[in-house]
């Protein structure tokens, strides 16, 4: 039985910066991560608003603090599976190990089984299905731990991989592995999907160039799989772009009632990069009403308007995709003086999809958390002591709580590391005492 | 100009006529860009359950939009809300329609939906026993009119037109109160002087032509009902607009062979109780219609109560009472026919109930039609012709600018 001070269940932006606060503050702390590089979201992403810094620049160094620090175990590919509150303030987990097909100890990082490997499978992960990917290989350049992994499910079981490899670490007999562990907190930090379900008006997921945010995140990045822009139908540079606002959030009907947040900045700052990236391209903002609360955010809203992004108040009802040129028409009441039901052409539209939680309620029947109405995890008194969870030493950070962007996440992982602390030297114990108000009582209706 | 009055407790006003939760709309304009039937020139149901949010109850029911929405259900499917909004629309019309009603009748019944079955069973006793008892030949001397069973056909007959008269009166001051409404808030009126510009003569017809057009196209063929998005309508049930078709022209043709038999068998052969064979037109005629009639309702209750799509997943009390009254008057009605031309012997227990209900149902029917959503009936073309009316003047105004006085011949020396 290994012992640590904390787990950490997600090895995103927040959960690695609680990582290194703690390990930082001296804890002995477990970070896993059910994918097979840490990083989470962020480092799929090209730039932040409302700074326009480069995300990579700032998810990598804390990824390899992380990742390097002392006081600091990763395990990627890894779940919990188990848990017991031992109700003497530690909590006994038993972690899943799944298999990597790919000797740690050996994999230099080469990639020459990715070389060797005949299979070019949709890249889901992450480049979000805008490339192909072979089913062995170091997940992506900057991947930690920078070794390789091996997918089960687009294996073809050629061997052409292990006999490439010039340290023979692949190896097919890794099997799920269960690990007992001790902590004395646990931090969920599990982030969260875009929207997965897509109005049947908006195509449902079946037009070629109706695109995600996260997906133009990926044209947009300089990791990106093409170097540029594209439209998936045919390649060519669209000339039109057109983004659709709270096209997976605020939506009864897809089960997202909620704002999620982040969709209005992330859009103004994609159709800012698209202004330089597709120069002759006109950019459309479709939108109900722009949320840009945070520091700098209203400014950069303006800069983005004065640079000629077009903003169009009404919200998009449907696309039609014209079946030979897969263009694409959108239908919109749009609202101010000229208003009115109108039609217009567009070569690719991005739906800014919102945010719903990873962590699941089926989740919570391994570690009991309550959720919330929007199903995100409830925080007891997430007004005055953010981060609290149900259950007393089990914390949760970033967008697992709720919709957040960068800025907040990093802050609440810093903030659950100082509460992880306060609990491990024996505090925080009365806050758990006092009658919860629950605090959002309803949603939608 | 009159002033507009603000309602603001218009929207739990408007719970009595439907369930509908504008109150979480948010205005995106979704559902009127979803809608199938709107037009540049008119935005719903965005632009209505925004003067509804407001309290504009008068402009609200004054609009045309109200009328132009056949509730395919396409906007609440897309609502983000969940808001309702046909159902809202659905609810505007009753409320409309209860508003231009001026005894008062329809919003009591919408209030309290008891109170319907208060006023049927009132009218009801009064009719039956006049049925059932008044000798007619006291007054009018004729006792030879005796119909089937041993009901007076004058009973019926003067009966009818004395209730008749009075719905008469009840309408047309709603139809009154509802042409005044929109004269005060159409926005089209607005159109500087354009009364004056434009002649009688040129008013008389464009009223004409408008008239005819209304009547053909949303009378008769239903068309702006049929535009509305059939893919929506799986191919193997017959479609709304057909199911409405069949009610609408069984209606048209059994009021038709009913005037018509008054015509020919009372007024030219001064035999209005008179047997006549079941090939004479007239008879024909409600044959067919009758079976029209049944035809529609029964597959329109039948879907309400299996709610096989959007359009048909929320009724309202007056949706199966007018559906079942239509129901009711289209069997019996079919059944008394069919009597006449039976062996006598064999359906004579039958023919005292059939007659009763037949005649109450039809009663029922047509007192309930200023009250309730069965009025659509006279309201929705009546505003629709008015609308397009009033478009049509302003079109002739501006493609014949003002007729100012040729110019005289201008003699120009070379
Ligand atoms: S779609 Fe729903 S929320 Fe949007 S304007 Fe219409 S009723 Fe309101
Ligand atoms: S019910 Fe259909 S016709 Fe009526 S407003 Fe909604 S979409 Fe338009």
């Amino acid at each position: 039985m290994y012992e640590y001070d904390a787990l950490i269940v997600g090895a995103g932006i927040s959960g690695i910066q609680s990582a290194i606060d703690l390990g930082d503050m001296g804890y002995k702390v477990l970070m896993i991560d059910k994918q097979s590089s840490i990083g989470g979201t962020m480092i799929q992403l090209s730039k932040v608003f409302p700074t326009l810094d480069c995300a990579s620049c700032i998810t990598t160094p804390k990824m390899s603090t992380a990742f390097h620090h002392d006081n600091i175990e990763v395990r990627t590919l890894c779940e919990v599976k188990h848990y017991k509150d031992l109700e003497d303030g530690r909590f006994e987990v038993i972690l899943k190990q799944n298999p990597r097909f790919v000797d740690m100890d050996k994999c230099t990082g080469c990639n020459d089984c990715a070389e060797a490997c005949p299979v070019a499978a949709i890249d889901l992960g992450y480049d979000e299905g805008m490339s192909y990917k072979k089913a062995v290989g170091v997940p992506f350049a900057t991947a930690l731990p920078q070794k390789a992994a091996l997918d089960i499910e687009s294996c073809i079981f050629c061997g052409k991989c292990a006999n490439a490899c010039p340290t023979q670490a692949i190896n097919f007999d890794h099997r799920e592995e269960e690990i007992p562990i001790n902590v004395g907190a646990i931090v969920i930090a599990t982030g969260f999907y875009e929207t997965p379900t897509i109005r049947e008006k908006y195509g449902g997921g079946k037009f070629k160039n109706v695109i995600t945010g996260k997906q133009m995140e990926r044209l947009l990045a300089p990791t990106g799989p093409a170097g540029g822009v594209f439209r998936p139908s045919d390649g060519k540079s669209p000339g039109s772009i057109a983004y659709v606002q709270c096209a997976g959030s605020r939506d009864a009907t897809i089960g997202v009632p909620y704002c999620s947040s982040i969709c209005c900045m992330f859009a103004i700052k994609q159709a800012m990069l698209l202004s330089a990236a597709v120069p002759l391209a006109e950019i459309t903002v479709y939108y109900m009403d722009i949320r840009a609360f945070g520091k700098g955010y209203e400014d950069f809203y303006e800069e983005a308007k004065a640079m000629g992004v077009e903003f169009v108040k009404g919200k998009v009802a449907q696309i039609h995709e014209d079946d030979e040129t897969k263009d694409l028409t959108v239908s919109v009441e749009v609202f101010g003086e000229d208003g009115g039901i109108q039609k217009v052409d567009h070569d690719l539209v991005v739906l800014s999809m919102g945010v719903v939680p990873q962590w699941t309620a089926d989740m919570s029947k391994i570690i009991p958390v309550q959720l919330g109405p929007d199903r995100f995890i409830r925080e007891i008194r997430f007004t005055e002591e953010p981060g609290l969870t149900s259950i007393p030493g089990v914390f949760a950070a970033g967008m697992a709580t709720g919709p957040k962007d960068i800025v907040d996440s990093i802050n609440s992982g810093s903030s659950v590391a100082g509460k992880v602390a306060l609990w491990l030297s024996g505090g925080l114990r009365e806050e758990y005492e006092v009658q919860y108000i629950p605090l959002i009582p309803t949603l939608g209706k | 100009m009159s002033v507009l009055k603000i309602k603001p407790n218009l929207i739990d006003e408007m719970q009595d006529y439907g369930s509908f939760d504008v109150n979480t709309c948010f205005n995106c304009g979704t559902c009127t860009a979803t809608c199938p039937l709107v037009k540049e020139d008119s935005q719903f149901p965005r632009m209505l359950i925004r003067l509804a949010q407001l309290g504009q109850s008068d402009k609200l029911i004054a609009s045309k939009e109200l009328w132009a929405c056949y509730y395919c259900g396409d906007c609440s499917a897309s609502c983000p809300r969940e808001a309702d909004p046909a159902e809202f629309m659905m609810a505007s019309r009753r409320y409309a329609i209860a508003n231009y009603d001026v005894t008062g009748i329809s919003k009591s019944i919408y209030k309290n939906k008891l109170l319907v079955f208060l006023y049927m069973l009132i009218t009801g006793i009064i009719i039956t026993a006049g049925l059932v008892y008044a000798d007619t030949s006291r007054f009018f001397g004729n006792t030879d009119h005796k119909l089937m069973g041993g009901y007076y056909y004058e009973t019926i007959h003067y009966g009818g037109l004395v209730f008749g008269s009075l719905l008469g009166l009840v309408i047309l001051l709603g139809v009154y109160k509802m042409y005044r409404n929109i004269d005060q808030t159409e926005p089209l009126r607005k159109q500087e002087g354009l009364d004056t510009k434009l002649s009688l003569s040129v008013k008389a017809h464009l009223l004409w032509t408008t008239f005819w057009e209304t009547l053909i196209n949303e009378g008769a063929l239903q068309k702006r009902f049929k535009r509305e998005d059939p893919s929506t309508q799986p191919a193997h049930r017959p479609s709304r607009w057909v199911i409405h078709m069949t009610i609408v022209w069984g209606f048209v043709g059994l009021a038709a062979a009913t005037a018509l038999d008054y015509l020919v068998k009372d007024l030219l052969l001064n035999d209005p109780a008179g047997f006549v064979p079941i090939w004479y037109p007239i008879r024909l005629l409600g044959i067919v219609s009758g079976l029209l009639m049944l035809y529609g309702t029964s597959y329109s209750l039948y879907f309400r109560w299996k709610k096989v799509s959007d359009y048909y997943n929320t009724s309202n009390f007056d949706d199966w009472l007018i559906l079942t009254l239509i129901w009711f008057v289209g069997l019996t009605g079919f059944l008394a026919t069919l009597f006449v031309y039976l062996p006598q012997n064999l359906v004579l227990g039958w023919i005292n109930a059939v007659l009763i209900i037949h005649v109450l149902t039809v009663s029922w029917l047509f007192m309930l039609l200023p009250f309730t959503k069965f009025g659509h009936m006279m309201y929705r073309p009546l505003a629709l012709w008015i609308y397009d009316y009033q478009e049509q003047k302003i079109a002739y105004a501006q493609s014949h600018p003002m007729e100012t006085p040729e110019p005289s011949p201008v003699l120009t020396i070379s």
